[in-house]
């Protein structure tokens, strides 16, 4: 048994999550670029032109100079509001998180509204960490960010891999929620609370997810593939083009496979005179689409010789 | 340091610096808990720009003993200007380490020199013996018993007798 002078499970939890929260903003707001003050700025406009002069460049390329700078740093500025928000979205996230768990543990919600509200914190965290990421890149670059596959490396960073593997952690986390509500579902299916369908749509949800998540992980091998010098920049635009497309495919057929199976039952029910002619009309209309999109993916495919 | 560490110093330092805060607030959950991430968010503040010190326990101690002292005090003189008043509510206190006693031990505390008042405290919410007192200080168990008399004393003069019994 606690003892009343032992600090709670919650208390604790909380405690070390904005422990965590401090030493990460820390880390991040530590190297913050301040914007120069004015003489400063015009110093360095100043040297911008008389060297773009000296070398002989046009004045035209030294006032793209300038207007590039201008646009750096708003977009630092609109950066680090982005970031100031994302912050504040990840603490009320925790907060809220944290309220759930007291609910849940005396049994007055269920775990279902616990995961979402998990989720919730992950996705803030993600948002909030891709913000932080973008910023580091302008500080670093001295460019706007550029998440494009073939992007250079800064420094020792390479900011393209941070990002795909934020967006994979956001993914896994993702693919464990849908797959554990998945299981909650299936279990109400058996108890015939729910429908066979909702179970198979819940189902599909995990499927889904697992496929982007297996798309991220394929998009972030490519980009170390390139970065190591295995592939050239051509390849590994090619590449960066097909993955999603295949993807999409996959996805499509498993989608079309699904909707046949719950066209066959609605005509079934139609004939019994369970559900009107609409839903069946409905869906007919879902698979037409669907098989267009399938058509249209693989003409793509095709045209890119995939 | 790097994430993982901060939290290892976090997980070490946490419970006894918990503990440390209810005694001295009677078991007030809310405050404790307001005074323990007060003093925790500080230090954290403190020992990224400055280091962490070679005995994090006492610095944190310290600041949460002077958080704790400035509370009650913040709550006013009340306890020492109505001594009777609050003698009786320490009495009708149903945990003799309840939040009203604690309010009227710290009015008495106030009244202390600091280095009687830190004796009492580490007799009365930290339960030390007065061997482990006198260790701290290089002092003999009788030294120890002698100061605790003269802070009994002292208190006598401002604090009703349900409420001296407290530091007994």
């Amino acid at each position: 048994m606690q003892d009343i002078h032992d600090p709670s499970p919650e208390f604790t939890r909380f405690l070390e999550w904005q422990t965590r929260t401090a030493v990460r903003r820390a880390a991040r707001f530590g190297a913050e670029v301040r914007a120069p003050r004015a003489a400063a700025r015009f110093a360095k406009i100043a040297a911008v032109v008389v060297a773009s002069v000296l070398a002989g460049a046009s004045a035209v390329v030294a006032a793209e100079h300038i207007q590039e700078g201008r646009e750096l740093r708003l977009h630092l500025e609109t950066n680090r509001i982005q970031l100031e928000l994302a912050e504040r979205r990840v603490e009320r996230a925790e907060r809220e998180r944290v309220r759930v768990a007291g609910l849940r543990d005396e049994g007055l919600v269920g775990d279902g509204e616990f995961a979402r509200a998990a989720g919730e914190v992950l996705e803030a965290t993600v948002a909030r960490d891709h913000a932080a990421l973008e910023r580091d890149e302008m500080v670093a670059a001295r460019r706007m960010p550029d998440r494009a596959i073939t992007a250079p490396v800064i420094g020792r960073r390479d900011f393209v891999a941070e990002h795909l593997m934020l967006d994979i952690e956001h993914a896994s986390g993702r693919v464990d929620r849908l797959a554990k509500e998945a299981e909650r579902v299936a279990a109400l299916a058996g108890m015939g609370a729910v429908s066979l369908i909702e179970r198979e749509r819940s189902e599909a949800r995990v499927e889904e997810a697992r496929r982007s998540l297996a798309l991220e992980q394929a998009q972030l091998d490519l980009r170390t593939s390139f970065v190591q010098g295995a592939i050239d920049a051509e390849t590994c635009v090619r590449q960066a083009v097909l993955l999603p497309l295949e993807s999409r495919r996959e996805g499509l057929a498993a989608t079309i496979d699904r909707t046949q199976s719950e066209l066959e039952l609605a005509r079934e029910r139609y004939r019994t005179g369970l559900v009107p002619s609409r839903v069946v009309d409905a869906l007919e209309a879902r698979l037409e689409e669907e098989r267009a999109e399938l058509e249209m993916v693989e003409a793509e495919l095709e045209f890119l010789g995939s | 340091m790097d994430e993982a560490s901060w939290i290892d110093l976090y997980r070490e330092e946490l419970t006894p610096l918990y503990r440390r805060v209810s005694r001295r607030v009677g078991a007030d959950r809310a405050l404790a808990e307001d005074v323990t991430q007060e003093t925790w968010l500080r230090a954290l503040d403190a020992w990224q720009r400055d280091g962490v010190p070679k005995a994090p326990g006492a610095w944190l101690a310290t600041v949460a003993d002077n958080l704790v002292r400035s509370h009650f005090r913040r709550q006013g003189a009340r306890p020492t200007q109505d001594t009777d008043a609050l003698g009786e509510a320490a009495a009708a206190e149903p945990s003799p380490t309840g939040p009203t006693r604690a309010a009227v031990v710290h009015a008495g505390l106030a009244r202390l020199r600091p280095d009687l008042a830190s004796i009492v405290a580490e007799r009365h919410f930290d339960g030390l013996t007065l061997a482990e007192i006198g260790a701290r200080r290089g002092l003999s168990e009788r030294a120890v018993e002698g100061r605790l008399r003269r802070a009994r004393r002292t208190l006598a003069r401002h604090l009703d007798p349900d409420a001296l019994d407290a530091l007994s």
